[in-house]
């Protein structure tokens, strides 16, 4: 196989690398926000695209263009925020997940900073073909590893080639933290909000979830995300002894109740 | 990528809209089965070649293509992505209802997939309809003057070399001639079965493919200079249609107030 993004293939290459035993498929999420005025709308696309292509290239697989439209969070109806509701994303990849289940994908991976989408979607799509899908959250692969959204995107567009928008977006970076000007959120609900409290946010004009500093480190997230995306060959490996675990056990879907302790204590 | 809303700072998409530049130009694409040489990503090469085009003559802001919708016929062969019309038209609408709230007026669906055209048929009234918004929507080249008769290959390729992707290029053209040396120039794909073609006489049955020249030939034509040619044709005709469009906005928003 020359390429692994799909789109770059015809349907022979994609019929062959079934035949030969391929199931794996990454499947981008992003959005188009403001996070920082440094940083470009389509940061999250980009990350979760990069990544996508470093894995499926890592494990020998294949990967979907991203699907680029998510939640914008407080930045909703701001110019460069084209916002949609977690259900919206749900339901169109959903149907995605089913279609390449449906012609014998088998270890589908979402990429995504979503923790709606990364959390039910294969958790939904395990109970309905018994078939174990993950998510993986880009912000928790990396942040282990102490890289800020802000390295993680500017790695990325290292990895994408996108040079001349990285230099823009370092000299703006490196100007307005010269000026000295603060544009982290100061709105009323953000000193209400914490892990266990959510509330409406709306952010003001002038203020970005992930603000200028100084420090900016792109070659950072850049190594993190290659290392990580060589690191989680293992684990695609593991997914797909679970899922032959899975097949095993026989389960075709997830069938309620249908687990009992007998009265010698043994399962069922 | 020019014009590319992915790649731009919130303060340049600010600076748009506040001279007026309230064009949002969102790509089609689909993900399927185009014969034996062309990628699965045709449609969406295609659909951007005028994105670009579009853009470069109206200074839109060319937004991320929705990449997958309604498959149809070819999803008898691999590679093939496809969601129910009824899902993709929805998330397609959430797209334009949040394209609407950040401040972009001049809404244009460029729809590259043959699957959603009668779709698109409906979405410009059920979104003025129920959400208030007026859009235009648009197929292929729009019957923009000038745009000649050429391959979907032409085409494709034309999107990859819009949007620099040689290499990717390279490797669509070797992918075409291994086609045509397998089948021929033009091959044509087997006869229908009679009792489809009985049941056809009806009108729309449900049915697949079958043969894999059936969607898209193989053919030597494939000409990307060609294609650009189309595709900036394509853009000087929607630049006088999105002027003229600006009326319809006006007014729709005038009811609206």
């Amino acid at each position: 196989m020359k390429r692994n993004l799909i789109v770059d293939l015809p349907s022979r290459e994609v019929n062959r690398y079934l035949r030969n035993g391929g199931d794996v498929m990454v499947v981008p999420i992003g959005s188009v926000e403001e996070l920082g005025p440094h940083l470009p709308v389509g940061a999250k696309c980009l990350a979760a695209e990069a990544y996508a292509g470093l894995l499926a290239e890592a494990a020998g697989g294949l990967y979907l263009p991203v699907t680029p439209y998510g939640p914008a969070g407080g930045t909703s109806g701001r110019p460069g925020s084209i916002d949609l509701p977690d259900a919206a994303i749900n339901e169109y990849v959903r149907a995605v997940m089913d279609d390449l289940y449906a012609q014998g994908f088998r270890r589908i991976v979402l990429v995504t900073f979503h923790h709606y989408a990364r959390y039910y979607l294969p958790q939904e799509f395990f109970e309905d073909h018994g078939c174990a899908a993950a998510g993986v959250h880009l912000g928790e692969v990396v942040g282990g590893d102490g890289v800020a959204l802000d390295d993680l995107v500017l790695g990325a567009l290292r990895i994408l080639g996108l040079d001349t928008l990285l230099a823009r977006c370092l000299k703006l970076n490196d100007e307005l933290v010269a000026g000295g000007k603060d544009f982290s959120i100061a709105s009323a609900a953000a000193g209400l909000a914490s892990g266990r409290v959510n509330v409406s946010c709306p952010v003001r004009s002038g203020e970005y979830p992930c603000p200028p500093r100084a420090g900016l480190d792109p070659a950072k997230g850049e190594e993190v995300l290659r290392r990580k995306a060589a690191e989680s060959v293992a684990a695609l490996e593991g997914l797909r002894a679970y899922n032959e675990y899975l097949a095993r056990r026989g389960d075709r879907g997830f069938e309620r109740g249908s687990w009992f302790r007998g009265p010698d204590g043994e399962e069922g | 990528m020019d014009n590319s809303l992915l790649e731009m700072l919130p303060g340049e998409v600010a600076d748009r809209l506040g001279r007026g530049a309230d064009i949002a130009i969102i790509p089609i694409g689909s993900v399927e089965q185009h014969g034996p040489g062309l990628l699965t990503g045709c449609d969406l090469y295609c659909v951007m070649s005028r994105c670009v085009c579009i853009a470069r003559e109206t200074g839109g802001t060319i937004f991320p293509a929705v990449p997958f919708s309604w498959v149809g016929c070819t999803n008898y062969f691999s590679g093939g992505v496809g969601v129910r019309e009824e899902v993709f038209i929805r998330y397609l609408r959430a797209v334009i209802r949040a394209a609407w709230r950040s401040g972009f007026r001049r809404i244009l669906i460029v729809n590259g997939h043959g699957g959603n055209f009668y779709a698109m048929n409906s979405l410009p009234r059920d979104s003025l309809a129920e959400d208030g918004i007026p859009v235009m929507a648009i197929y292929s080249d729009a019957g923009a003057p000038g745009a000649s008769r050429h391959s979907e290959a032409s085409s494709m390729t034309a999107g990859l070399r819009l949007l620099g992707k040689e290499d990717v290029l390279a490797d669509a053209r070797g992918y075409i001639e291994a086609a045509v040396k397998e089948f021929g120039d033009g091959a044509k794909a087997v006869v229908w079965p009679e009792p489809y073609l009985q049941a056809r006489k009806l009108g729309v049955v449900g049915h697949d493919y079958l043969d894999e020249l059936r969607h898209v030939p193989p053919t030597m034509s494939c000409d990307p200079d060609e294609g650009v040619r189309n595709a900036e044709a394509v853009g000087r005709h929607m630049a006088g249609l999105l002027e003229q469009f600006r009326a319809v906005v006006e007014e729709a928003t005038a009811k609206e107030e």
